[in-house]
């Protein structure tokens, strides 16, 4: 995923049946990759997730494929670890340090209702905390760790210190190549020293977790939790 | 009693809807035919009296065809929750009157959902006050590329559906083929 467009394809959530639902004469206000509705679902998984790794406060953590940086919000309340992301998608790099504002407004407007008044109003205070999408407390890196200065720069973000658990987050889509999962795994073991590298994953990765596992050599874990294999 | 009694032959729609007894004694069912009609028939002695579809002119209609159904019984009123599949879902209300052998209300909209596949569903109750409470597969979530099953319930009160909400937590889960009943001595409304 790399555009806005990709992003609202692959994500889309109800809201209004969450606050006392709509009308049946008018289309749902519906929102997309979003903080609302995103950041509990990664929550929610790294809830799951976190006790199963076993993950220790003092490692220092890298999320490839880390979004807007709630997932590493929610992955640093479960372990304590010193966690940098790194994200390459266009729409996360463009938008990382705005506010939802100008798509949650649209949302709103596109199904008639006015997001200034009355039920358009009541909609924003539910959906739009006026934050940049990034917390500023979170660090997501333009990086794509293909080059030994790109890796210098997570290392930086890191106090300097090498990533010490590589966590692939949900990165792997329908049509990803095996090569191009290949030349991600490479990329997280050229690190200096060695890391534990865990692709994290759901069944819309058109392959099987244990495919995956075969293929990069890796640990792999599914969203849910549900399935943990290692090598 | 003879067995079986046919009443109708290619019923191909899923749900619940059982033989009801009317206040006057006589039986009634509720069967989609051939999946665009509604028929309601009835017979005073099922096994000896042949079963007569009633009201024809007054039935629900559904293009292209009914696909799950749900009756409620509520004194001589039987409630019905249908659902029609024309590649995306609409949720409609009916009600037959078994004291006036007529339908009342035929084709009322509930609700649409884009829920599809094996996953659309939908059940129904009516509280002791005449509201009638519906719950059925909403409009789907999607989460990384993936559709997720939704669970919405809305609320029928004095003529007019309040509207879908949200019975789920969301979130990247399923919830799915929703089903309800109200407790017999309260009207608190229990979902599985």
């Amino acid at each position: 995923m790399d555009t806005k467009a990709d992003f609202d394809a692959a994500y889309s959530f109800r809201v209004e049946r969450y606050f006392g639902g709509h009308p049946n004469t008018r289309a749902e206000v519906r929102v997309n990759y979003h903080r609302w509705s995103m950041a509990p679902i990664l929550n929610t998984m790294w809830v799951k997730l976190a006790p199963t790794l076993n993950i220790a406060s003092t490692e220092k953590v890298l999320i490839v494929g880390a979004g807007f940086g709630w997932g590493i919000e929610a992955f640093i309340n479960e372990t304590g670890a010193e966690t940098v992301g790194i994200d390459i998608s266009t729409y996360i790099n463009t938008e990382k340090d705005n506010t939802e504002e100008v798509e949650l407004r649209a949302a709103i407007s596109a199904v008639g209702l006015d997001p200034d008044v009355g039920r358009g109003l009541e909609l924003m205070g539910h959906i739009f905390d006026g934050n940049p999408r990034k917390d500023a407390s979170v660090i997501v890196l333009d990086e794509n760790m293909q080059t030994n200065q790109s890796r210098q720069a997570i290392k930086a973000a890191l106090s300097n210190n090498w990533p010490s658990v590589c966590i692939l987050e949900n990165i792997i889509e329908e049509t990803t190549l095996d090569a191009e999962i290949i030349q991600v795994n490479n990329a997280v073991n050229l690190f200096a020293g060695s890391q534990r590298v865990i692709w994290v994953t759901n069944r819309q990765s058109g392959r099987t977790l244990q495919q995956l596992q075969t293929l990069t050599g890796s640990e792999v874990i599914s969203t849910s939790g549900s399935v943990y294999l290692v090598p | 009693m003879a067995l079986p009694d046919t009443i109708l032959t290619s019923v191909m729609v899923h749900g619940r809807s059982p033989p009801f007894k009317s206040s006057g004694g006589a039986f009634y069912v509720i069967v989609p035919s051939g999946l665009t009609q509604l028929h309601a028939y009835k017979s005073t002695d099922p096994g000896v009296t042949a079963w007569v579809q009633q009201d024809s002119a007054g039935q629900p209609t559904g293009s292209p065809g009914f696909d799950k159904i749900s009756v409620v019984q509520d004194g001589d009123i039987l409630h019905i929750a249908t659902l029609i599949n024309d590649g995306g879902i609409e949720y409609q209300y009916n009600t037959f009157n078994m004291a006036t052998d007529a339908w009342v209300i035929a084709n009322e909209l509930i609700d649409v959902s884009d829920a599809g596949g094996n996953f659309y569903w939908i059940s129904i109750a009516v509280r002791s006050d005449g509201d009638v409470v519906v719950v059925y597969a909403g409009e789907l979530d999607r989460v990384m590329g993936g559709d997720k099953i939704r669970v919405d319930f809305n609320i029928r009160t004095t003529g007019t559906w309040g509207g879908p909400q949200a019975l789920d937590a969301g979130g990247d889960v399923h919830y799915g083929a929703p089903n309800c009943v109200k407790a017999e001595t309260t009207d608190h409304v229990h979902v599985m």
